[in-house]
């Protein structure tokens, strides 16, 4: 094995997708590259010269990598470096957001962290977002105009409606935090106020299912939105909020009880 | 000759088929009897040839198997399978065909037999 010819060959697939099938194509020319190098040199050529030679006869390997590449999970590994970086920093933000807010919580400066630390864990919260969608394939390109390829490139491609859901999901969590430290610093009323998350969560399933396809998560949505409605109603209306909680209890049961309903019909 | 060279691409696989009638091969054995059939005025680029190796073998012409090499890198090696040698022999009725054709057309002496 020579080692420029290694060294070439590695640069060359530096960016290729992570395939069995792309790693099969590089050992393949490593090693007719190599049994041509020892030809060359045999019939008496200079190391550099033969090496220049064998070069020279590779081609456009870059097209057939990207050809037997295509259809994989993983984007190039640039797209693939900068969806782990933008990760790494949303976590990073929404971290120092939380350590901002306890630090000046500490010196009494309430209004600041707020707003401080609200804003970290925005920025964190979007950074968190797009690093996710890099990270997305990119949809099949058919190879031709029959029903197979149009049905894989119509399957691979993430749906508008997924799109939307992901950036209402962050529009809905950035202003719930942003929500829960207004109201906790005004009223001071952080013994109840994390019940705000409570409510991120069936806002969630409100948003997944006005952004979805399935009958499913729709009715989900449905009990959920319901649920909330009349737990604050009927809790601002008796004030027991001390059990009115259970409702979400049975919410939840009703949820399933319709998918049981759903799945028997089915069956029937 | 880069004309020669394009109208000869467009029977690369043909070129490759003929090759692994003969025997079970692998990509630089192919390459090099290229260039001593064609006296040294036709060879293959790497990526060519794998290119082509991909679509023989998605198009169930070839078949591909690892070898057991004792000594050095093991080497890819194809065979030619059922539908390769009927992909073949149709190819080459083709290009007869066209031949003699074009031979026709051009008057060149004996055109026109096959």
């Amino acid at each position: 094995m020579n080692e420029r010819i290694l060294a070439h060959v590695d640069a060359l697939f530096r960016d290729a997708p992570r395939k069995r099938s792309v790693s099969e194509i590089r050992e393949e020319l490593l090693g007719n590259m190599n049994e041509k190098y020892a030809d060359l040199l045999a019939q008496g050529r200079a190391p550099d010269d033969a090496f220049a030679e064998v070069v020279a006869g590779i081609g456009d390997i870059q097209s057939l990598i990207a050809e037997v590449g295509k259809g994989g999970l993983p984007g190039s590994s640039d797209v693939r470096q900068k969806a782990l970086l933008f990760s790494a920093a949303g976590g990073g933000l929404m971290l120092a957001g939380a350590l901002v807010m306890f630090l000046l919580l500490a010196l009494n400066a309430g209004t600041l962290a707020t707003i401080l630390s609200t804003a970290l864990m925005a920025l964190g919260v979007a950074s968190l977002v797009y690093g996710s969608g890099l990270k997305r394939p990119e949809p099949y390109q058919k190879e031709d105009d029959s029903f197979v390829e149009e049905y894989k490139e119509k399957y691979s491609r993430p749906g508008r409606n997924t799109r939307l859901r992901g950036a209402a999901t962050s529009l809905l969590w950035i202003l719930i935090v942003l929500m829960y430290f207004l109201i906790s610093f005004i009223t001071g009323g952080w013994a109840s106020t994390w019940v705000l998350f409570l409510v991120g969560v069936v806002l969630q399933q409100v948003v997944n299912s006005i952004f979805s396809d399935t009958n499913r998560t729709m009715t989900t949505g449905m009990v959920m939105t319901t649920a909330v409605i009349v737990y604050l109603i009927i809790s601002f209306g008796t004030g027991r909020w001390d059990i009115t909680w259970l409702i979400f209890l049975g919410a939840v049961a009703v949820d399933q009880a319709v998918r049981f309903l759903r799945i028997w019909r089915e069956k029937e | 000759m880069p004309i020669t060279a394009e109208l000869i691409r467009g029977h690369t696989e043909t070129i490759i088929l003929a090759h692994l009638l003969t025997r079970d091969s692998y990509g630089y054995e192919i390459n090099k009897s290229i260039q001593e059939r064609s006296a040294g005025r036709y060879e293959l680029k790497e990526a060519t040839l794998y290119g082509a190796f991909r679509r023989l073998e998605e198009a169930g012409c070839i078949q591909s198997y690892w070898g057991d090499e004792q000594t050095g890198a093991r080497r890819r090696y194809y065979r030619v399978t059922p539908a390769g040698r009927e992909a073949f022999a149709r190819s080459r009725a083709e290009w007869l065909e066209t031949r003699g054709l074009i031979d026709l057309l051009l008057g060149i002496e004996g055109g026109g037999t096959v």
